[in-house]
């Protein structure tokens, strides 16, 4: 069992189902990941809905949920005809990532507590979601109570601690504890600051032909 | 005309010289006359005889072309057309256009054509094929209202128009036509714009095959596979233009941006949808005066109109995506859709409902319906597409107050934009993360296919949320983009411009009786 072939007509062929149907659990086992393949799966379901599987369908859900911020959920979800949107636990599913792309993390927590068992059977789907999570915050923090953190990432004192120790040994973090809070300091990155603005780029640049065309004119 | 049977001898005469003619010039291999034929008589034809019925079925006409199968196959694939164009077709007539299809592109695959077709007749094939599976689908899916017979005749159709079929045909005639391969070598795309397909042999099979890829991109699109669309078009590419061929035949290049802009928009690539937009909305600008009479000149306008009301939503999504605009595109766009942008910005649901439904595809539902208890299914992917719209458009339902506050400060605390948005600390930290978020898109960086990209900033206000260590007061740093005014590249363009106006004013004036020599560059290169 490995990769399956969806290129070119491959992506049509429905003699590929069964295929990928264990190639989704594959991937939902080792954490690898393939975008095509599980398109090409779910269109197959779209074209011929009597075939289809409801649990296979949740797992590719959950594999593209782990995915944000890109946008694969929605993408394979324009795919999944609106009764199935509804049923459990597709429903469950689409709620959850609305929480996580809605950066509502409180509710978010508070509603994977009924689908533990859906997610279960996926590989490092906490691990995805809270890299999710943390990327969120630091793309919008440059400073951030540790409370928040743990409210958003919901873990344990000794685990965020341990979270923390880390990411100040590999990424830059720093830690000062206050009297009222520790004050984590996230690092700086494309998202976080203010880039320096409109330098230059306004006013009077010409590109080298309209340059030689009013040159031209001129003459 | 030796022997002329019944059949024929109702056919006027006027009808029976031109598939006469027609015929002759394709076994001849004479383009021009192909191609006047086509594109011309044809329409005027069917003005003056059958402006509310249909041609002659092709047994009137088989006798006078020598029954040549594939002569009768294209007459089919124009009566068929024309039929599709002026009365309602009944089931019968949709299975035996799709079996005509069959055959017709069986016969390209098989590689066993010699003959020399207009690439805009090429192009129609491939367009009306993919129109003729949506309208399709739409009959299928009103299946509510049928009477028994109805339904059992609907039931011995089922391979008929099939998606998977549809899809298969697509690829094969790209796959065999080896055009891929073709455009990707070095020189390709410059042999291939400049030849037009024309050079060796036959065009009809490479040149369905480029024209298969277009139509690939529209049928994924039409059952909501975006990603696939824009995988699905490679080695054709929107956004590299340089000896882009579609530019050729205008209904083509208009089914590329619509389509791939689209996709883009349904994918949240807004700063690539705008710019997929623009540059067909100037194309259309420019060329539309030539199709002023041709059949598909009401289609160019409706597709014009459906793109402003498309680049409308993306800017309402999106505002930094304006930078892709033209100043003409966005003057016109401003005209046409100031108002219900200005909804659309201050959380409009219904307005996005209403320009969406107005603007997008006609989404087609794969799964036949039930037939032992039918209902209606044809509307199903429309209404899943649209929720899925509507949902993004919900959840970022407080963004455009969120934005107007920020905009008002260079810092506030975070306290105080919750009470100004009337919301908890938590909710509208979260709110900041998604308008964060949302300033960021996948976006085209130069290389890869349609469907590649790299994440950009898409934005025009700038934020972050600084903790104050001694208060513990959360704050947020606001500064705003100014808007960058380019006046270099505005007074260029109209000192080129106003030279332009010049130079045309002092040319001579033409000897009387001598056809204006058309100025290079402005105008559209007309294909066969």
């Amino acid at each position: 069992m490995g990769k399956v072939d969806v290129s070119g007509a491959n992506g049509y062929n429905p003699k590929l189902q069964q295929s990928l149907e264990e190639y989704v659990a594959e991937q939902a086992k080792s954490g690898t990941y393939d975008l095509d393949a599980n398109l090409a799966l779910l269109r197959h379901y779209d074209f011929a809905p009597e075939g289809a599987k409801l649990d296979v369908i949740a797992t590719v859900l959950i594999k593209a949920l782990m995915r944000l911020p890109e946008p694969d959920f929605a993408q394979l979800l324009q795919l999944v005809p609106e009764q199935v949107q509804d049923e459990q636990p597709v429903a469950a599913l689409v709620a959850l990532t609305q929480h996580l792309e809605g950066a509502r993390f409180r509710d978010f927590w508070l509603a994977q507590d009924a689908c533990r068992d859906v997610v279960a059977g996926v590989t490092g789907f906490y691990e995805a979601v809270r890299a999710y999570i943390l990327a969120t915050i630091s793309h919008t923090c440059r400073r951030v109570s540790k409370g928040t953190l743990a409210e958003c990432l919901r873990l344990e004192d000794a685990s965020l601690d341990a979270l923390i120790e880390e990411k100040v040994a590999k990424e830059g973090w720093s830690v000062a504890a206050a009297d009222m809070m520790t004050v984590v300091t996230l690092p700086e990155n494309e998202q976080n600051v203010i880039h320096a603005q409109g330098t230059g780029q306004g006013g009077f640049r010409f590109e080298p032909m309209q340059l030689a065309q009013i040159l031209q004119v001129v003459q | 005309m030796a022997a002329v049977s019944e059949f024929t001898a109702g056919v006027p005469d006027l009808i029976k010289q031109y598939v006469v003619y027609f015929y002759r010039h394709i076994r001849e291999r004479n383009i021009r006359e192909i191609f006047s034929m086509y594109e011309v008589s044809f329409a005027t034809l069917s003005e003056r005889f059958y402006k509310n019925t249909t041609w002659p079925p092709v047994e009137y006409i088989a006798e006078l072309v020598d029954h040549d199968h594939v002569f009768c196959l294209l007459y089919k694939e124009m009566y068929f057309r024309h039929l599709y164009a002026t009365v309602q077709p009944t089931l019968e007539q949709r299975c035996d256009s799709w079996d005509n299809y069959c055959a017709l592109f069986n016969v390209i695959l098989s590689s066993n054509i010699n003959m020399q077709l207009p690439n805009g007749w090429l192009w129609d094939m491939v367009d009306e094929f993919v129109y003729q599976f949506q309208s399709w689908a739409q009959f299928r899916g009103k299946a509510a209202a049928r009477g028994g017979d109805d339904l059992a005749a609907l039931k011995q159709c089922e391979r008929v128009w099939s998606v998977l079929s549809v899809l298969n045909y697509l690829r094969f005639l790209a796959d065999k036509s080896g055009v891929a391969a073709e455009l990707s070598a070095p020189g390709g795309m410059e042999r291939f714009y400049e030849t037009e397909g024309y050079e060796a042999g036959s065009n009809v099979l490479r040149m369905v095959g480029y024209f298969a890829l277009v139509g690939l991109l529209r049928v994924h699109t039409l059952v909501g596979d975006y990603g696939g669309a824009l995988e699905a078009l490679a080695p054709i590419h929107p956004f590299q233009r340089a000896h882009l061929f579609t530019p050729k035949i205008a209904g083509c290049n208009i089914a590329l941006y619509y389509y791939s802009g689209f996709c883009y928009l349904q994918l949240r690539r807004y700063m690539d949808a705008a710019r997929a937009f623009n540059s067909v909305l100037t194309y259309i600008a420019r060329v539309k005066q030539y199709h002023q009479r041709s059949a598909q000149y009401d289609q160019i306008l409706k597709k014009n109109e459906q793109m402003h009301a498309l680049v409308a939503i993306t800017l309402a999504l999106c505002p930094a995506a304006q930078r892709q605009l033209d100043e003409n595109v966005f003057n016109t766009l401003r005209d046409k859709y100031g108002e219900k942008m200005g909804k659309m910005v201050r959380g409009s649901e219904a307005t996005y409902e209403e320009l969406f439904s107005y603007a997008c595809p006609k989404f087609v539902t794969c799964a036949p319906p039930n037939l032992d208890a039918p209902s209606n299914t044809n509307q199903e992917a429309y209404r899943l597409q649209l929720r899925c719209f509507l949902g993004l458009v919900h959840e970022q339902r407080h963004l455009p107050m969120l934005k107007e506050l920020l905009q008002l400060y260079t810092a506030v605390s975070l306290r105080k934009l919750a009470s100004l948005m009337d919301l908890d600390e938590a909710t509208v930290r979260g709110q900041l993360m998604l308008l964060k978020a949302t300033g960021y898109c996948k976006t085209w960086a130069g290389e890869g296919g349609a469907d590649a990209g790299t994440v950009q900033a898409a934005t025009d206000l700038e934020f972050f949320i600084d903790l104050d260590q001694a208060s513990g007061q959360e704050t947020v740093v606001v500064a705003e983009a100014k808007p960058v005014r380019r006046q270099g590249e505005f007074l260029a363009r109209h000192i080129a411009k106003f030279e332009e106006i010049v130079r045309d004013l002092s040319l001579p004036a033409p000897e009387p009786g001598t056809p204006v020599k058309p100025l290079p560059a402005a105008r559209p290169v007309p294909s066969y």
